[in-house]
């Protein structure tokens, strides 16, 4: 057996940005463009560092509450933005994300400042380590140590995007998802019929930061080095890209590009470095040309009625 | 030690209101918040530390490069970004927005290629020429940066208000389809907002780049942010409260740097976006909460 | 009675646009406010589902004051409607916007609707069966899954009234249902208004065209400039003076 470590970390990144594609997409699914959620995605990649190396918590309950911190982060953002609409609540969660970004940078005594976190334990390490006192060894099914590490974070990302994804697919096709797109189509219409347009709005905000801030928490535990410069505007923009190219109609948008938008720069080489420039021309081409993105729900219903 | 610190931060201020000043231009007449901003202005500065440092210009010469290349790129934007929006009819409300990052992170890579990172040397004649008074250093290049911050700020309030041509675009922002009937051209209209509030833009730039003495790529962001801040502050569309806010946050940074710790300066304009967010939606000079309900 | 409305006042930029209105609903009927365009119709009816909150006066549902409840918690108690300008969530299919209409007489949460418990499965089954019964009820057969922002302009009038009537209320406000339509789809509505009667709710309607609802409602209630000039049977409005004066020379031009 032989496995590209190099492939698959770039499988693995990808995995991460679908996540955090799809924390865009669940706010944006009530209507709310937020410009924040690089903010989130370093509350969650900073307490699981914090956790996990200043307070020797097990890995596992370090990303659980990375989440969880971004995801009351997120509700407590979602009150006040239940003010703001459109432009101004994209401006507002911009303003709060690089206002974290000065915190993560000024907080050094547990961020270390713009230098950034070190040390940070590598998922694939730790369950290497894990096997290795148990006395087992990838050795066994053939596998060096750097490619089993490599793999089994692709898995362990792997599971988890696979379950968000399906937990999304299930809500949005429920009560609570049904009363997300009535917000986002029509608010007032929502609120008539019986719709509690603050408690989804907020629930909403909630949902995306936590799932950001499990992604910035899986990131923490898969680069194991953390810094400001991770959780800029730019990155969040970059994940409005792969969101909005996509298509925010259906989570299978966030997937889809998500996905292309990583894996295209590492094919074509020549691309990789001016990834930024085609982003942009990405976002303003899907604006014109296809507003809803690759995927909408017209495109989705073709493939579910074959 | 005060006095020196109230005038770092008036002229910072006067630059920061030209740079709102081109925010609140478009969104008064388009009712779009044009991401790219930041962008146009970081290009201005680049033309200008082109035509200074490299070519040692005149002034007046590196304003007129850094206003034309500006103003160039404003028409650029409107016709690939803007205007393919209006002509497909494409409703989607954060569209335009959408569309202007875009745009605004394609710029501000372009200018990495093109210039390379880092900060560039801006130099100009004025840079090193200062005299005192009453114990205060003051440096040529403020007087000249405020001067023309002001009288920028004038010239546009007189142009949007005194003039016919700023009579058609006010008319457009009140409502584009009515203007359309009484015969103005909506995109003409919107092509003379968004190159014009561009040029303001290049001014800036050479004013930013001035007032550091150096320039880089990702002045936009961080520039854009705080003109971002002052338009929410002073209420979007409003002139006045473009220059009013302008002034508050330059002179809320000069003393956060000078008196607390310098690195919270640039925290300052997301603390007032927070504030302003939060206790008044609409701004401080905002017209009403109906603006905000677009 | 179901619904009072009392002395309700509000202004917009100091125009008064209703001034101290009062009527009332009654159980098992169908009430007509009708009145020029600008009369404050819609106004009312933004009031009465706390769209706006009126200056002063109270409205009571079933006794019980509503004035300034939440919407939803208005719609919960058993109030719903349309639009004067069709509202539909337009991305969403026809049975998912009837079944977003039943939000109210529902309560799955994000646990129930993420893991499917029993509890969540058969209240999800049971919304999309009653869907079905209502869009049948109104004539809306067999385009559960198209999108309803596709569906021509009087199924849409029709699927709006299927949404309201899913969260089962026991008043219904209709603004300007047969708004657009010709003698044959306003009959078919009509013939749909007085069918949702008889099934016991109260129906309170919009319409500015007098002579349209006279043999539909039992009840008119008529607003001029925001004041209210009469109310009382359709055979009393007809003959009512100050009614007479507001409508004359008007149904030339509304006639349509």
């Amino acid at each position: 057996m032989h496995l590209n470590p190099y492939h698959l970390q770039i499988a693995s990144f990808a995995l991460i940005n679908i996540m955090l594609a799809l924390g865009v997409y669940v706010t944006l699914s009530t209507g709310q463009l937020t410009l924040g959620s690089a903010g989130f995605m370093g509350i969650g990649a900073y307490t699981t560092a914090v956790l996990t190396v200043n307070c020797h918590v097990p890995v596992p309950v370090g990303i659980v509450a990375g989440g969880l911190l971004a995801g009351v982060a997120g509700v407590a953002t979602g009150f006040p933005a239940l003010r703001l609409r459109g432009v101004y609540l994209a401006v507002a969660t911009l303003g709060l994300g690089e206002m974290l970004r000065v915190v993560f940078i000024r907080w050094e005594v547990l961020t270390g400042g713009a230098v950034g976190f070190t040390g940070i334990p590598q998922m694939g390490r730790e369950t290497l380590d894990m096997l290795n006192t148990y006395g087992l060894n990838p050795q066994g099914i053939g596998l060096k140590d750097n490619e089993f590490t490599a793999f089994s974070v692709f898995l362990i990302l792997l599971l988890i995007a696979i379950l968000t994804v399906w937990a999304i697919l299930r809500q949005s096709s429920s009560r609570v998802g049904r009363a997300f797109s009535a917000i986002e189509c029509d608010e007032s219409a929502a609120g008539a019929m019986g719709i509690d347009i603050h408690y989804y709005k907020v629930l909403a905000f909630g949902e995306g930061a936590f799932i950001s801030g499990l992604a910035g928490a899986l990131y923490a535990h898969t680069a194991s080095y953390i810094s400001p410069a991770d959780f800029t505007y730019h990155r969040a923009v970059e994940v409005l890209a792969f969101a909005v190219l996509g298509g925010i109609e259906t989570a299978w948008g966030a997937v889809i590009g998500a996905a292309v938008l990583t894996v295209l720069p590492e094919t074509l080489r020549f691309i990789s470095s001016y990834r930024y420039v085609v982003y942009g021309i990405i976002l303003v081409a899907a604006m014109v040309y296809r507003p809803q993105g690759l995927i909408d729900r017209a495109l989705l219903r073709r493939f579910t009625a074959k | 030690m005060l006095a020196q610190q109230l005038i770092n931060g008036i002229t910072l201020g006067g630059i920061y209101a030209v740079v709102a000043l081109g925010y609140t231009m478009v969104f008064g007449v388009l009712d779009i918040i044009n991401m790219a901003h930041g962008e146009v202005v970081m290009f201005g500065a680049f033309a200008g530390m082109l035509l200074a440092s490299g070519l040692g210009a005149p002034l007046w010469a590196v304003f007129a490069g850094a206003v034309i290349a500006a103003g160039a790129l404003g028409y650029l934007l409107e016709l690939l970004s803007l205007r393919p929006l209006r002509r497909r009819r494409v409703t989607a409300k954060l569209a335009p927005l959408i569309s202007t990052i875009g745009v605004s992170i394609l710029l501000e890579n372009v200018a990495l290629k093109l210039f390379g990172p880092g900060n560039h040397p801006f130099k100009t004649p004025l840079s090193d020429m200062k005299f005192s008074l009453a114990g205060v250093d003051i440096y040529l290049v403020q007087m000249v940066i405020l001067g023309i911050s002001l009288m920028l700020a004038a010239a546009l309030y007189l142009w949007l208000y005194r003039t016919k041509e700023g009579l058609s675009l006010r008319a457009v922002a009140e409502d584009s389809e009515i203007a359309s009937i009484l015969g103005v051209n909506i995109d003409r209209a919107i092509t003379i907002t968004v190159v014009t509030a561009s040029m303001a833009g290049g001014a800036a730039g050479v004013l930013i780049g001035m007032a550091y003495s150096n320039v880089s790529t990702q002045m936009g962001v961080s520039i854009g942010l705080k003109g971002l801040a002052i338009i929410i502050f002073g209420g979007m569309g409003s002139v006045g409260g473009a220059v009013a806010g302008g002034l508050i946050l330059g002179l809320a940074e000069t003393l956060i740097a000078a008196y607390w710790d310098s690195g919270y300066r640039d925290a300052a304009a997301f603390f007032i976006i927070t504030l302003v967010l939060l206790v008044r939606p609409q701004g401080l000079f905002g017209r009403d909460a109906a603006a905000m309900r677009h | 009675m179901i619904l009072a409305v009392e002395d309700i006042s509000i202004s917009f930029g100091g125009l008064s646009a209703l001034d101290k209105v009062s009527f009332t609903v009654d159980e098992h009927e169908i009430t007509g406010v009708i009145g020029p365009n600008g009369a404050g119709k819609t106004t009312l009816f933004n009031i009465i589902t706390s769209v706006f909150t009126p200056s002063s006066g109270n409205v009571y549902l079933h006794g019980k004051t509503i004035t300034a409840l939440k919407s939803h918690v208005i719609n919960k108690m058993g109030v719903s409607r349309t639009f004067q300008n069709i509202r539909l969530f337009g991305t969403m299919t026809v049975i998912e916007n009837v079944m977003a209409g039943r939000h109210a007489r529902m309560d799955s949460g994000v646990l129930g609707c993420v893991f499917r418990t029993k509890r969540q499965r058969s209240e999800e089954h049971y919304a999309r069966d009653k869907a079905v019964e209502l869009l049948e009820f109104v004539g809306l057969s067999g385009q559960w899954d198209s999108v309803s922002g596709n569906l021509s302009y009087g199924m849409q009038r029709r699927l709006e009234i299927a949404r309201a009537l899913a969260s089962e209320p026991s008043l219904l406000l209709l603004d300007e249902p047969v708004a657009g339509m010709n003698d044959v789809e306003r009959a078919e509505i009509f013939g749909l208004i007085g069918r949702i009667s008889r099934t016991g709710v109260a129906v309170l309607l919009i319409e500015h065209n007098m002579p349209l609802v006279m043999g539909l409602c039992q009840k008119i209630v008529v607003l001029d400039f925001g004041k209210k000039i009469a109310e009382g049977t359709p055979e009393f409005i007809k003959t009512h003076p100050e009614v007479i004066e507001a409508y004359l020379g008007k149904e030339d031009d509304e006639g349509g």
